[in-house]
């Protein structure tokens, strides 16, 4: 057997706190940007959005020490206090620990005014600059600034699809999706562009992108391409004929907000592998 | 069906998969071992001495072992060095004739643990 059950079970909750957090993040910054434009929406985007931060962080501390069954190769490790020790001591770990704390201010600020909500946000995102294939190039700062805003993005986009599944539901809430609209155009490109931009600088030749990792960052471009035609199919489309009053088009919206998530989710899978499988030489 | 359980299932939906096509994708390591001895795939005429572990970078080893081919035995191989290292000489354990499976597993300099394995076998006298 390739790998151990341990690193099956690290792998599941690792990927599903990575999903959690950045929808956690998305859908808190969704609360704050359209908290106006939400209407009745606001209250439950609220609470899924705590839940969401809540589930995030106990999987994120969950992954952490599992990392130590990972060193030993079982999952005893875990109750190795030794691996604990050196487990918790590293940079993933004051990274995770960024991230939990970066949680809690997510739900305070959601519960009691979101003045701690973008701080929280703001320490989640940069957690994720402080390991990884980033921090061993050259161009370090240049790239904590662009997977920073990457980051940020994309969890904005994750958490905003899980956000319009609530608000697509009530009439009064069209608002909210217009102004998505709206300032989705002018940031989704910055994804790309940062991503673009990462890629070059990470990867040493042209060659390289029929490398594995290549071949990842290929992966997600045409993510993000099918993700960007599905928006623009919702823009162009379902939400002119929703502002025209067309009872069809709402399902039609929500459908292509789902298919938006998983193609989402799919991209974020191959960013997972990428951090964890791979390495750009 | 009330309208709360159909969310929540669709919720819950969209969370397994996300989870399950996460962890297909990224279940894994590097393997960043510049060189070993013995080498992958080696075919050795004598039981080796030591097992040497060299490494691009520092590492924290924090599990090696030797298994043979077939999952039978199993040697856990120490001590191991106390901090990183580039390179680690170990004590190999007693090994007859028949193939093995060097395990190892290492923390890199940010913590993130990596593994990989070495094939090799011995050639009966």
């Amino acid at each position: 057997m390739l790998f151990e059950p341990v690193d099956l079970i690290a792998t599941v909750f690792k990927a599903a706190g990575l999903v959690c957090l950045l929808q956690a993040v998305g859908m808190a910054l969704f609360a704050v940007l359209y908290r106006p434009q939400c209407g009745a929406a606001l209250s439950r985007i609220r609470a899924a959005g705590t839940w969401t931060v809540v589930v995030a962080a106990i999987l994120t501390l969950a992954a952490q020490s599992l990392d130590a069954g990972r060193m030993a190769g079982e999952l005893a490790g875990v109750f190795d206090t030794s691996l604990q020790a050196l487990n918790w001591s590293s940079d993933a770990a004051s990274a995770s620990l960024l991230r939990v704390f970066g949680c809690v201010l997510i739900a305070v600020g959601l519960r009691t005014g979101y003045s701690l909500t973008l701080p929280g946000a703001l320490l989640v995102v940069a957690s994720f600059s402080m390991t990884g294939h980033t921090t061993a190039s050259e161009y370090r700062w240049l790239l904590v600034g662009l997977l920073s805003l990457h980051v940020a993005i994309a969890a904005y986009w994750l958490g905003a699809l899980s956000a319009l599944t609530i608000v697509v539901k009530r009439e009064s809430s069209i608002a909210a999706i217009e102004a998505f609209s709206s300032h989705a155009t002018r940031t989704i490109p910055l994804l790309g562009m940062a991503g673009i931009a990462m890629a070059v600088l990470l990867l040493p030749s042209v060659g390289a992108l029929v490398t594995p990792y290549g071949l990842g960052i290929v992966g997600k471009a045409g993510g993000f391409t099918v993700l960007v035609a599905l928006a623009a199919l919702n823009k162009l489309r379902w939400l002119p004929a929703m502002q025209a009053g067309n009872a069809e088009a709402r399902s039609a919206f929500a459908r292509t907000v789902q298919a938006e998530y998983i193609v989402a989710v799919a991209v974020l899978t191959i960013t997972a592998s990428l951090a964890t499988l791979l390495a750009p030489e | 069906m009330s309208q709360r359980f159909r969310n929540a299932r669709s919720g819950f939906f969209k969370f397994m998969v996300a989870t399950m096509l996460m962890a297909t994708f990224s279940v894994g390591a590097h393997t960043p071992l510049a060189s070993s001895v013995p080498t992958n795939n080696a075919n050795l005429t004598a039981a080796p001495a030591n097992i040497v572990l060299k490494f691009p970078h520092a590492v924290q080893l924090t599990a090696v072992a030797v298994e043979s081919a077939d999952g039978k035995q199993k040697h856990t191989v120490a001590p191991l060095p106390d901090g990183k290292v580039k390179e680690a000489t170990l004590s190999a354990p007693k090994l007859g004739a028949g193939a093995y499976v060097i395990t190892w597993r290492a923390a890199g300099d940010d913590g993130h643990v990596m593994s990989g394995k070495i094939k090799f076998s011995i050639a009966a006298q």
